[in-house]
């Protein structure tokens, strides 16, 4: 090293000394602002009923920068949001209450769940039911589209789906599944093209799949498979096999193994039973009040 | 060796220089609480009407499809009462109440963060159109005084302002006002514009927007498109438009001449009610009670009746009624707003409550024997206007020229179930054949 360097690098040095001469007192004030609105009674429920035992921020009100920049949305109805925090709590968090414990939940839900009044939809005729961002964040989607009044299996099967869909993909990016469940459909996942009209549900189940989304990639085929094994009951899994041909029942069974073991080993999570309490849960959401907190 | 040795002793002059910098601050406080102060101002002032706020709102990008009067009512526990001169997802004129926020964002935004079926209306997305209407429910305040609070839309960017109540106005009145205006108005579909007395072009208007077309200085033709919103007394357009020197914005519907006068400041300009030369009828003209001539059962023997034509589809359509002709409420008179001309197309005019048939107009001429059996036009027959010729006012019906190879003078009527003739309809009290139809208003 010359000195031509030596001396260079010490001139910088003391340049930088002598630079870092500001000195500047940290604020006391916070720069995040509490909103300035009024809280409701809903709010107060939300506050017992998930921030306080779950950790949980459930927003139902509509926050644009919070949400899919890329779809047009609307702000979801207070009524219909009491319902669904009222169905998610029955059906979803408590049915993982009775089979993990409290702590399961409390450990990996996601910290913010947000209520989105409408569909996303886009041009390739998809429609956006529900996100989730990495384990932190499930956004549902098309709250509106809930009657209170009248909550059909089929209706509340379809969001509890989307959130069972969400969930598992929060398992997944915790602890990632085993390597040879993407190898047994690897050749035919097709990224955005699942919703081609010509890739009907008919092709995807003779393929290995549950779901003409599940197709999309492996992640998806993943959670799908966990989401309509659990949320649709033993006897739709069934008729499902059945009707996939046995090729298709082969794929869906191999994989369904990698994922009843994952569950097993990683999460010390019985799928069947699982299953059991989620239908037993369905089966009397009757009782629920969803009008009233 | 000792020329390195100075330069590196003068660079950290140079570097030091970067620390002597005098820092003043601008603001006295820093920018979290001044936004903090901003929100709360803000949401304060809007709360502080308790006659609330009139703003016209323009949905779509570039102000697209016009605007829409709304009245909004800020209340201080975080509630909002909005509602709509027009149909939304609750019926026009209908309070519908919802939550609103102000939240720090792109600057100050006032956010409509529970839905509501009247505002969010606007914004709605559906399966079959992603974007919906492009409203917006959430604005950056980029001006606020007492009066008048400026807004801009954060998805789309169009202007919203809210107006105070300042004259106690009832919203409901104040809708009712305008749609009463709007249906005398839906009438005219052209205006000139006149700017300090000179014929400057032609404005066309279609979705509460007024498309001016002109010769600029080099000759050319020009065309500017401006929205607007209605009020109860005219017109407001989106944002105040400069043609030369003169900026516009407000206009008040002057009935007795027909015009739009603009209101705005030592602006001498007004857009008047133009009809082409060859315009025939006005569309209010034909309303009313007629006597109709047509050839029925018989050729040569005229049969005469007295009908009445009333409005369906303002500007469009008319429905034309006769108890003695027809045993169904009537058909569909076709209004061609740019000519002003009346027609009888194709049509299914009504369905026979016994049988759930169509009873269809069918374009029939009558010396061949031939008749069209399309559900829709453009086959029928044209009106011809005597221009009021001997003070009476006639119109004559014609081959419209649409259907090539025959030339129908009238209409029959037929039954239909789904696209099967089922025969002639003969449940009409006089014939259920027209032709060489002519009307001649009856003087009230």
């Amino acid at each position: 090293m010359g000195k031509f360097k030596i001396y260079l690098i010490s001139s910088f040095l003391l340049g930088m000394i002598l630079c870092s001469c500001g000195e500047e007192d940290l604020s006391n004030e916070s720069v995040f602002n509490e909103s300035t609105t009024q809280q409701t009674d809903f709010d107060r429920w939300l506050l017992s009923n998930y921030t306080y035992p779950y950790n949980i921020a459930f927003k139902y009100k509509m926050q644009d920068i919070e949400s899919s920049k890329s779809h047009q949305l609307v702000p979801a109805s207070p009524d219909k949001c009491i319902a669904i925090a009222k169905l998610l709590k029955y059906v979803w968090i408590e049915a993982y209450d009775e089979v993990q414990g409290i702590h399961f939940i409390r450990s990996y839900s996601p910290k913010v769940i947000h209520l989105i009044g409408s569909g996303g939809y886009d041009s390739s005729n998809s429609t956006l039911l529900g996100t989730a961002e990495s384990g932190m964040k499930i956004t549902l989607y098309d709250v509106n589209g809930l009657n209170p009044d009248d909550v059909s299996t089929e209706q509340l099967q379809r969001y509890m789906k989307t959130i069972f869909h969400e969930f598992s993909h929060i398992l997944h990016q915790n602890k990632n599944y085993p390597p040879e469940f993407d190898e047994i459909s690897h050749s035919d996942y097709v990224g955005d093209d699942w919703s081609e009209s010509t890739e009907t549900l008919e092709i995807a189940k003779s393929k290995g799949f549950v779901s003409r989304y599940a197709r999309k990639e492996t992640n998806e085929d993943f959670v799908e498979m966990i989401a309509i094994f659990v949320v649709y009951g033993q006897d739709n899994w069934d008729s499902l096999l059945e009707s996939s041909g046995p090729e298709g029942a082969e794929k869906i069974n191999q994989k369904f193994e990698i994922i009843k073991q994952y569950l097993n080993n990683l999460w010390s999570l019985d799928i069947y039973e699982l299953q059991r309490v989620f239908e037993n849960r369905l089966a009397s959401i009757n009782s629920l009040d969803l009008k009233n907190l | 060796m000792r020329k390195i040795i100075y330069l590196s002793l003068i660079i950290p002059l140079f570097l030091m220089n970067a620390c002597l910098h005098d820092e003043k601050e601008v603001f006295d406080e820093p920018a979290s609480i001044r936004m903090q102060k901003a929100l709360s101002e803000y949401g304060q002032l809007l709360a502080s009407s308790e006659t609330g706020w009139f703003a016209d709102y323009y949905p779509e990008d570039d102000y697209g499809i016009g605007g829409y009067a709304m009245f909004f009512k800020f209340n201080s526990n975080g509630t909002v009462d909005v509602s709509c001169e027009i149909e939304t997802n609750a019926p026009a004129m209908e309070v519908k109440t919802s939550q609103w926020e102000m939240t720090p964002d792109q600057g100050p935004v006032i956010s409509f963060s529970t839905y509501n079926p009247v505002m969010h209306y606007f914004s709605e997305p559906y399966s079959w159109d992603a974007d919906g209407r492009r409203g917006d429910y959430e604005f950056i305040v980029m001006k606020a005084g007492k009066d008048t609070i400026e807004m801009k839309g954060k998805k789309h960017g169009n202007l919203f302002v809210l107006r105070r109540n300042t004259g106690n106005l009832d919203s409901k009145t104040y809708f009712q006002e305008i749609a009463q205006l709007e249906d005398k108005l839906s009438e005219f579909g052209t205006f000139g514009f006149m700017l300090k007395g000179t014929r400057i072009g032609m404005v066309a208007v279609v979705d509460r927007t007024l498309s001016l077309g002109y010769k600029d200085e080099n000759n050319e033709d020009q065309i500017v498109k401006v929205s607007y919103t209605f009020t109860p007394s005219g017109i407001r357009l989106s944002e105040p438009y400069t043609f030369q020197d003169a900026t516009m914005q407000n206009f008040t519907w002057n009935a007795q001449e027909e015009k739009y006068v603009c209101t705005d400041p030592n602006i001498d300009a007004f857009l008047d009610v133009y009809f082409p030369e060859d315009y025939e009828l006005r569309y209010s003209e034909v309303l009313g009670k007629w006597n109709i001539r047509y050839h029925g059962a018989s050729t040569t023997t005229w049969v005469d009746e007295v009908v009445e034509i009333t409005q369906k589809k303002k500007n469009a359509t008319y429905t034309l009624h006769s108890p003695k002709l027809f045993s169904f409420p009537g058909i569909e008179l076709t209004f061609d707003s740019q000519k002003g001309i009346l027609s009888i197309l194709n049509q299914n005019a009504a369905v026979q409550e016994e049988t759930g048939y169509s009873i269809r107009v069918c374009a029939y001429d009558r010396s061949a024997g031939y008749l069209n059996t399309a559900a829709t036009g453009p086959v029928g027959i044209i009106g011809i206007w005597n221009k009021d010729q001997g003070g009476t006012r006639s119109v004559t019906f014609v081959d419209n020229g649409k259907w090539v190879t025959y030339k129908p003078n009238g209409f029959l009527l037929r039954l239909y179930d789904g696209s099967t003739n089922m025969g002639n309809f003969t449940a009409n009290v006089a014939d259920y054949r027209f032709n060489d139809i002519t009307i001649t208003q009856i003087d009230e």
